[in-house]
């Protein structure tokens, strides 16, 4: 087992009002992090050198997650125990590591990886929860349109979603696919298409088919 | 967050309920705005570096424009860190917040609470607004509303917070005078602590509101404009400025006698989401020597502090440890002038350009020097210069004390070009006293000389030139040598523009912005504004305006349906030449600028004549006499 790398894979979460900040705002935060940190992290060339960070996957304001990934590439070999340590005393509670591992060299980003996102959603509660998800899930295609600033892009819903399980009233539980090629449907928009009103999601895991660190390790291929 | 069915049970029973347990029952509702609103980030505070700070008397340091406009302000922090220290003291902040909050907020009837534990600001026994620019004197009264504290001095009793008032519009605080308890003139370090004690000892002793307001009157550079009576003549300019209740006849504004070992703060939050000035602030000096004659800054903050280099070093550390922000700005208003600039950025650029952390200066002197500097920063990515001739010809710049020269213009284009720059924005302004036609089209001609230069240099290297000119209107300022001076009327600024616009269609690869000649207007009268100007400001902003310096919000025409309405002409305040002998609304405020001072320079401004920076011998301005302070330059 690899203890020692350049490249080091947190798992970390994204809780509490933080889940407001975009994706933007969440990459300059780790990046700052880094800096305080002092971790001896590698810069990409140019003229406006920004930190070698990547994360899984892009995840949209609002939704809070308790899973999400991101690598963080080092001149230099060291623990990933010991780059958690340091890297997470420079993070707020609300975006807490929790795991790492050293990535092995020649692995892909873990972007590359990606292959869907579980999400935990609570919505106002109905009465006939059960049978609105069983006729939405009946459906083979479920064809629906983002619009975004001036493009438009369309999407099937029903083909993006692996498993959509209702948990009493007001609760389900969503395993979305995600591709590389496509655009990646969100949980939002399947809320939206059952006509429901979300009141908290919480992203639970990134689901992929490697064998890096829990939860890459269960695929859903 | 799923227990707040039990803990409303508990507080129903008790009675009325504290902000505090208000807060926990608040927290779905909150929550489920945040979810509706545009930039949620800008509301959820808990940056990082901000450590609780615990007392019973609890100070709000209010901004009123929105949180990334607030959080980009020194003062602000510099003040919050102070407070933060003081034992007994819960400091916390507010931001005005955007429309889609306020509406929120209204639909919801929430008030306006603060970032740190969402209180009201209804219930802060203090509250400190940062008066930056006049435009957002509305948003002050917003802030107040929505906050649900009574707006007027007058309504205020013992239970609401105290309202005070701080900044460079501090100077002239009058159009707002009914809505403040007190203002602070000058640095706020020293005299913010004072305001706390007095506040305090008040409390404990049980006395009336207006024994707090006599009280805080005795503390140097605190104004309370409800003890001082104006009385007008026929012709509508001030008969006499009575202070009242023993109250003192003027009030001289606050220095920090040197900016070696003077607060800072250490703690600097940093926002999750992206502020106007994202990084951190090293603030190189204080003051300014110069003596541009249009320029309010300059003056009001001298005598000039340079802090020492040692102390610089010693705060870049610390800061760039503790924030982990990637550019250092050194911050002051004329950054160049540091007398230790170049080593300073030297040492500063050799410790931190390995970890990525850069330098900027955001004000450079329009001179060869500047360039050097820059280039130091800046070896690969040249991102842009901006220089501020202020004038097009060498006349106007003479009038205006600007001391640069065409040459000296040219020069500095010159360097630049020459290593490497390609896009470089001049600042002009329109309106100036004395102004010309051939003034306004000499900035077209300067124009075209940077740019044949910058072409020259193309033509060797590879790429072209980027040249853009932002023009603005003058405003005459407070406490300046052109406090006298007229604004010159929105149809002849009109006027001056499309000369200018016309001037300029013969180059079209030079970009022109013009400002708006409405906003410098409003601006201009709220300026010099006396308190007869309040009722003008209360029916805007009852008429709905606020956010008055974000062009999409700003509406004219209530401002002049409001002017309409309340019987106030703009123009009296905006366009009139003012006499020698005529009692200023802020002659009873002092900078330490003596008024006879800035009348002669205001006669040598239009007799063309320069008068020199005060760094080679005092030019006898007033103020290291009249404050008992002098210039402190870095290394003597
Ligand atoms: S009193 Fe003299 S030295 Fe001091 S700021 Fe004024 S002109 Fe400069």
């Amino acid at each position: 087992m690899v203890e020692r790398g350049k490249r080091i894979r947190f798992k970390f979460i994204k809780t509490g009002e933080l889940k407001y900040i975009s994706h933007l705002d969440l990459l300059r935060t780790m990046e700052r992090a880094t800096r305080r940190s002092r971790l001896p992290i590698r810069y990409t060339e140019g003229f406006h050198p920004r930190a070698k960070i990547q994360f899984a996957s892009a995840l949209p304001v609002g939704i809070a997650s308790l899973g999400e990934l991101m690598d963080i590439e080092l001149t230099e070999e060291l623990l990933a125990g010991q780059a958690m340590q340091e890297m997470g005393g420079q993070l707020p509670a609300t975006l807490a590591l929790k795991e790492a591992r050293v990535v092995p060299p020649g692995e892909g980003p873990p972007m590359s990886l990606v292959r869907g996102a579980s999400y935990q959603i609570r919505v106002e509660p109905q009465d006939d929860l059960a049978q609105r998800v069983d006729g939405w899930l009946a459906k083979e295609t479920i064809p629906w349109t983002r619009q975004q600033k001036n493009k438009v892009r369309h999407l099937d819903l029903r083909g993006a979603t692996s498993k959509l399980e209702v948990l009493g009233r007001e609760q389900l539980e969503l395993l979305l696919f995600f591709s590389s090629e496509a655009t990646n449907v969100r949980p939002q928009e399947i809320i939206a298409s059952l006509k429901l009103v979300p009141l908290e999601i919480v992203r639970t895991a990134i689901w992929g088919q490697g064998v890096l660190m829990e939860p890459l390790e269960k695929g859903i291929e | 967050m799923y227990a707040e069915a039990a803990i409303c049970g508990i507080i129903l029973e008790k009675g009325p309920l504290s902000w505090r347990e208000r807060i926990l029952i608040d927290q779905k509702m909150w929550d489920a705005i945040l979810s509706r609103v545009e930039k949620p980030a800008r509301y959820i505070g808990g940056e990082w570096n901000q450590t609780p700070s615990e007392g019973d008397l609890a100070v709000c340091l209010a901004f009123p424009d929105v949180y990334e406009v607030g959080m980009s302000h020194l003062g602000l922090k510099i003040l919050y860190q102070i407070l933060s220290q003081k034992p007994g003291v819960a400091v916390e902040r507010a931001f005005a917040p955007w429309l889609d909050m306020e509406r929120e907020l209204q639909a919801a009837n929430l008030p306006l609470v603060s970032m740190e534990s969402h209180r009201p600001l209804a219930e802060f026994q203090i509250l400190g607004f940062t008066l930056q620019y006049e435009l957002s004197y509305t948003n002050v009264l917003q802030m107040l509303s929505l906050g649900k504290v009574p707006l007027f001095t007058e309504e205020r009793t013992e239970k609401h917070p105290l309202v005070i008032a701080g900044g460079p519009c501090a100077f002239n605080p009058e159009p707002l005078a009914p809505f403040l308890d007190a203002v602070v003139l000058g640095e706020g370090e020293d005299v913010i602590c004072e305001i706390v004690d007095c506040y305090r000892k008040w409390q404990e002793d049980g006395f009336s509101r207006g024994e707090l307001l006599m009280a805080l009157a005795k503390i140097p550079g605190v104004y309370v404009p409800s003890l001082y009576n104006f009385t007008y003549r026929a012709d509508g300019t001030i008969e006499a400025i009575q202070p009242t209740g023993g109250a003192p006849g003027t009030i001289t504004k606050r220095v920090v006698e040197d900016l070696a070992g003077a607060p800072y703060p250490e703690n600097w939050l940093v926002p999750y989401t992206e502020i106007v000035h994202d990084r951190v602030m090293l603030e190189i000096m204080r003051g300014c020597t110069r003596g541009c004659r249009f320029c309010q800054a300059g003056g009001i903050y001298r005598p000039l502090r340079e802090r020492p280099q040692s102390e610089l070093l010693d705060l870049a550390e610390k800061l760039v440890s503790s924030t982990g922000y990637d550019e250092i700005s050194l911050a002051s208003l004329s950054s160049s002038d540091y007398s230790k600039i170049a080593e300073l950025t030297r040492a500063l650029l050799a410790k931190y350009g390995e970890m990525g952390v850069g330098v900027s200066l955001p004000s450079l002197r329009t001179d060869k020097f500047a360039i050097e500097l820059a280039q130091s920063i800046e070896k690969v990515r040249k991102t842009g210069l901006t220089f501020a001739p202020e004038a097009g010809s060498q006349r106007l710049r003479d009038v205006i004390n600007k001391g640069v020269t065409e040459d000296d213009l040219l020069t500095t284009a010159h360097a630049a070009f020459s290593t490497g720059w390609r896009r470089l924005k001049l600042y002009f302004m329109i309106g100036l006293p004395t102004e010309t036609d051939e003034d306004v089209q000499a900035i077209g001609e300067l124009a075209r000389k940077v740019l044949a230069i910058g072409r020259e240099h193309a033509k060797r290297g590879k790429g072209g030139v980027e040249l853009s000119l932002s023009v603005s209107t003058f405003v005459p300022k407070p406490q300046t040598p052109f406090q006298w001076e007229p604004q010159p009327l929105r149809e002849e600024i009109r006027r001056r523009q499309k000369l200018l616009r016309d001037e300029m269609s013969k180059t079209r690869s030079i970009k022109l912005s013009l400002h708006e000649p409405e906003d410098s207007f409003l601006e201009a009268v709220l300026a010099r504004g006396d308190r007869r100007l309040a009722s003008a400001i209360l029916a805007a902003w009852q008429a709905g305006c606020h956010f008055d310096s974000w062009s999409e919000q700003f509406s004219f025409r209530t401002w002049l349906e409001a002017f309409q309405k309340t019987g106030v002409d703009p123009a009296f305040y905006a366009n009139r030449q003012r006499q020698e002998t005529e009692i200023l609304p802020w002659d009873h405020l002092k900078s330490g600028l003596k008024k006879s001072f800035l009348w002669q320079e205001r006669l040598r401004a239009y007799r063309g004549e320069l008068t020199a920076d005060c760094r080679g011998g005092c030019r006898g301005c007033g103020v290291c006499p009249e404050l008992g302070v002098a210039n402190h330059l870095a290394g003597e």
